[in-house]
């Protein structure tokens, strides 16, 4: 699935300009860009391969796009690629990001800006926790899956306990759960 | 060796900030940097008072409406911390260890689809993350919905945003609108 693609090569520079393209085309997350241009405009992955990928990139640590970057990056030109494709990934829009941090410094005390940022964060965090109950309604009706998303929510969200403590102790508790119940 | 200048760079908040995001990353499975966002907010807010309560939701809201990957929120709260060295060191220390962990992986040839164990792993990773996304989105909301305007206003987000298929960044300008004409 990732090793160095026997068929078509890509050259670095292909995957730098294309995941710049994904980078500042996706506001507020970048999966459909990622999907439309891997699968539908560049055809470098077919839908089963990105499935699997994307799957993949999901039990590796960091951010799924990163990984994703990363293994499409180097099946088709290897390590030059990876760094490629990751450069493309937050290059661009870290530049932006600047620009964006430079105004903040300069208007962010005005009392309309301030009120306008409580607006888009009571926004943003709407957006957080939709994203988060829609997965819990796509969990398979069993207790157990609702079990483990409960007790990470409170050890998490409302004890405030370390995420690496929780996660070694509810990753093993989890995948013994949901293998027992096969 | 100048050992001072060392010491000067290690205790500098730039290289604490660094070195805490780097280890962060490069364990955060299950959700990436959104699910570890309470120990981000932990690490810059409640223990290390870089960056107000305030000045941390802002730049997770503006990283929002920006173009890229959502995890870059930690470039803005670099930039909080360090100005644009921390946007700078904050992002290479997000994207690199999850990158060199995932290289590592392929490289060690593990990249194949195998065994009912590593299927579990999967599966069971899926609420683990609706946990740690409900966590962070509980976490943020608290620093936020301070008054019940904007309590209200999240709330109404969230059943727009389950109920239809509107793109999140029309609610994210809906949301500076209200808030700068100060209905908030």
């Amino acid at each position: 699935m990732v090793a160095p693609a026997e068929a078509a090569r890509v050259s670095p520079w292909q995957l730098y300009v294309a995941f710049s393209r994904m980078s500042l085309g996706g506001f507020g997350g970048v999966f459909p860009m990622v999907y439309r241009t891997l699968v539908e405009r560049t055809r470098w992955l077919n839908h089963t391969d990105f499935a699997a990928t994307w799957a993949f990139g999901q039990m590796l640590p960091g951010s799924v796009v990163n990984n994703v970057a990363t293994m499409v990056g180097y099946r088709y030109a290897g390590a030059r690629g990876a760094i490629a494709a990751v450069l493309g990934l937050i290059m661009w829009p870290v530049l932006v990001l600047l620009a964006v941090g430079t105004a903040y410094a300069t208007v962010g005390d005005l009392a309309p800006v301030r009120r306008a940022l409580t607006g888009m964060s009571a926004a943003a965090v709407g957006l957080s926790m939709a994203t988060g109950i829609k997965m819990l309604r796509n969990l398979p009706r069993r207790w157990r899956h609702f079990a483990i998303a409960a007790c990470v929510f409170i050890a998490i969200g409302l004890l405030r306990l370390p995420f690496l403590g929780v996660f070694i102790i509810a990753a093993p508790v989890s995948v013994w759960l949901i293998w027992r119940a096969r | 060796m100048d050992a001072a200048w060392i010491g000067a760079l290690t205790s500098s908040a730039l290289w604490q900030f660094c070195m805490h995001i780097a280890l962060l990353s490069g364990t955060a499975i299950g959700g990436g940097m959104i699910a570890v966002m309470p120990d981000v907010h932990r690490l810059v807010v409640e223990t290390n008072h870089w960056v107000s309560s305030e000045q941390f939701t802002s730049a997770f809201a503006m990283a929002q409406a920006s173009p890229g990957p959502n995890f870059l929120y930690i470039a803005l709260i670099g930039w909080q911390v360090a100005g644009w060295k921390g946007t700078i060191a904050g992002s290479i220390a997000v994207a690199l260890p999850p990158a060199l962990v995932c290289y590592a992986v392929i490289r060690l040839g593990s990249g194949r689809e195998s065994g009912a164990l590593q299927k579990a792993f999967r599966r069971s990773l899926v609420p683990l993350s609706a946990g740690l996304l409900l966590a962070s989105g509980w976490v943020l909301a608290n620093t936020v919905d301070d008054s019940w305007r904007a309590a209200l206003m999240t709330i109404v987000f969230v059943v727009v945003l389950l109920r239809t298929r509107v793109h999140p960044l029309w609610l994210i300008a809906l949301g500076a609108l209200l808030g700068g004409l100060g209905l908030l």
